[in-house]
């Protein structure tokens, strides 16, 4: 992959223009990364409101109907429910794992079966969450389509 | 959807194949030399009425994993001895027998899905190491 950076003082915002000789898994993970960029979600902490990109979420987990956002070194909250979440970030890489979680695929690193037929993901910061064997068909899916 | 109607269609196929030998083995045994074409298909929806209700009470989740196996072994048994019931199987096969055979096939089923479960796991850690050796995306330099 060759890339260029222009600087150009006379745009008034970034503009990415992606050249490729045919879509493939690498084309379609950086549309999904460009994506997860642009998508944002509107979380909650004690001092206010703020809008968090999806690509520096590791991920979202409920919790007593509560929904919290997982970043590196902080934990918000969101008025938004788990399904709907789904939903929204999809096409920026986030999968369901287990009921009450969603993660960003792009910040998995592996995943290891469990003594007691359970699956354990390992994220890129070291931190490790329980997926369900249910939702393994999802994350198969959402990698094969990058 | 699509993929868990192909497994769900995969999983019957597998566990009517395995409770099929499993019968001829113990026909075998106790004398037996043909089954019947009707218990053949009558196992077939056995199967698949099992399959679906594993389904259905696969959608809870729990976190304790022999719960799970004691709640799936117990419902497969009492959905079989409904079955057995319906379609007379016990005037040739008596519970003691029907019932160890639930288990050893629900063993059997349990094996295969592990080495599933196994191989997704390896596509799956296979596809984001290749992705780490195309030098990720959304990691700063």
């Amino acid at each position: 992959m060759i890339i260029r950076k222009q600087k150009n003082d006379k745009l008034s915002d970034i503009h990415v223009q992606i050249e490729y000789p045919q879509e493939n898994g690498e084309t379609q993970r950086l549309f999904s990364v460009l994506d997860s960029l642009e998508k944002q979600i509107l979380c909650m902490d004690d001092y206010g409101e703020q809008r968090v990109n999806a690509s520096d979420i590791l991920y979202i987990e409920s919790v007593d109907k509560k929904t919290f956002v997982y970043l590196v070194g902080s934990v918000l909250r969101t008025d938004s429910r788990i399904y709907q979440l789904k939903q929204q970030l999809a096409s920026a890489g986030f999968v369901q794992i287990n009921k009450a979680s969603l993660l960003n695929i792009n910040q998995l690193k592996s995943i290891t079966p469990l003594y007691n037929s359970r699956l354990e993901a390992l994220l890129s910061n070291g931190e490790k969450l329980l997926v369900s064997r249910k939702y393994l068909g999802e994350i198969k899916q959402a990698l094969k389509e990058e | 959807m699509k993929q868990k109607i192909i497994n769900l269609i995969k999983n019957t196929f597998l566990t009517t194949g395995i409770s099929l030998s499993l019968l001829s083995i113990i026909a075998f045994f106790m004398g037996g030399s043909a089954i019947f074409v009707q218990t053949v298909w009558q196992n077939l929806l056995a199967n698949l009425c099992i399959h679906l209700t594993l389904a259905l009470i696969h959608q809870w989740e729990s976190k304790y994993f022999l719960l799970d196996i004691v709640i799936d072994i117990t419902a497969v048994t009492l959905l079989i001895l409904g079955i057995a019931w319906i379609f007379d199987w016990f005037s040739s096969t008596p519970s003691y027998i029907l019932i160890p055979m639930v288990i050893i096939v629900y063993i059997t089923g349990s094996i295969f899905q592990v080495f599933r479960v196994r191989q997704e796991i390896d596509f799956i850690n296979r596809e984001l190491h290749q992705r780490d050796v195309r030098k990720p995306l959304n990691k700063e330099k």
